[in-house]
């Protein structure tokens, strides 16, 4: 930037001009707005990986536990909580937030499946402080298998986000 | 001397200072707090990478090595169980049987008071406890903490393994990433 001693001619005042702050302001601003987007991205970009990780970490977890239940508790725990064409609803949704599916394998308990909801939508963004993770069970017609839809979702930058995994589950 | 001339020189007024002060004072602290945010997210979302690509690692070599090698698991509460005859080598309550089910058995499991892990063959009247570098499970590395593996007996064929990674990195201003790894391991043989 120009010094601002230079004094003009015929007058005893010195400083800078107009144009040269406007430039400077302009310049200054033009970083600043630059710098401070660049480094909101790659924070939102980061918190979405970290997001990522989790969720996929969550989705492998939950159809860890489903193939626990085929081989264990036996196909019939799995489409006693499956939607079917003979029903109303073709898929039926749980939330697995809050459940501990490590210490929760004995096919005994019936309180061992979260409580049944409507879609996922309806499920809180609770895991892990921010993450939401739904199975959807529906019974196919094809030789008695279950398909099953684990979505992990999450919310960056407004926009949802989703980590999913499709399994075909039929009895050994 | 000779006198300077007499110049009318004129700086910046008290006002103006102080509002340039308040501006630097309200951008610098922004400009600093969001990039001490972003180190703190990339050293988080990397530590979580770490911990989950080092934990996705094990859970294969666990799988692997228990579904090719084991024949059968093994409830301690019921003979023949995992306690090795000479008192020495307690595992939580469940561990494999080799694959050669008939006559001498070999049986690899843990040692759950230390942080090493043990395979043993057994004789059956002489156990046999030797350390086997290509046995044990390699869920120990230089930083990231690893808890012991538990396992849990289902059924002869089926166990649950269980165990949490912990990675702390070098800073106080992360918090420790930790992920539990729970799977279950159908025995091939």
């Amino acid at each position: 930037m120009t010094p601002a001693n230079h004094a003009r001619k015929g007058s005893s005042m010195c400083g800078f001009t107009l144009i040269e702050l406007l430039i400077f302001i302009s310049l200054i601003t033009t970083v600043l707005v630059i710098t401070i987007g660049a480094v909101s991205y790659a924070i939102s970009a980061l918190n979405d990986s970290r997001n990522r990780t989790l969720a996929s970490h969550y989705t492998t977890e939950l159809a860890e536990w489903m193939r626990f239940r085929r081989d264990v508790c036996y196909l019939g725990d799995l489409t006693d909580h499956a939607g079917s064409s003979l029903e109303e609803t073709l898929t039926r949704y749980y939330c697995f937030n809050d459940i501990d599916i490590a210490n929760n394998q004995t096919c005994l308990d019936p309180d061992e499946w979260p409580p049944e909801v409507a879609s996922c939508n309806a499920c809180n963004y609770t895991l892990g402080g921010n993450l939401q993770r739904c199975a959807g069970l529906a019974e196919s017609a094809i030789n008695n298998r279950v398909e099953v839809t684990i979505t992990t979702s999450w919310y960056s930058n407004n926009a949802k986000q989703n980590v999913t995994t499709y399994m075909f589950l039929s009895s050994q | 001397m000779i006198p300077l001339p007499k110049q009318n020189q004129r700086g910046f007024s008290f006002v103006e200072m102080i509002i340039v002060v308040a501006i630097i004072m309200l951008v610098i602290p922004t400009v600093f707090t969001l990039f001490f945010l972003l180190i703190r997210t990339q050293i988080e979302s990397s530590s979580l990478s770490k911990v989950k690509k080092e934990g996705d690692r094990i859970r294969a070599t666990i799988i692997s090595t228990v579904r090719n090698e084991a024949g059968a698991v093994l409830d301690s509460s019921e003979p023949p169980n995992c306690e090795s005859s000479l008192g020495l080598f307690y595992t939580n309550n469940v561990c494999f049987q080799g694959g050669d089910l008939s006559g001498s058995s070999e049986i690899f499991g843990y040692d759950v008071r230390g942080s090493d892990l043990y395979r043993y063959d057994e004789d059956v009247s002489t156990p046999l406890m030797v350390r086997d570098a290509t046995a044990y499970f390699p869920i120990e590395t230089s930083t990231i903490d690893a808890s012991t593996p538990i396992l849990r007996y289902i059924s002869p064929e089926l166990v649950q393994v269980s165990y949490r990674l912990t990675y702390a990195p070098q800073t106080d201003i992360v918090r420790p990433q930790s992920l539990v790894y729970s799977f279950f391991v159908t025995l091939r043989k």
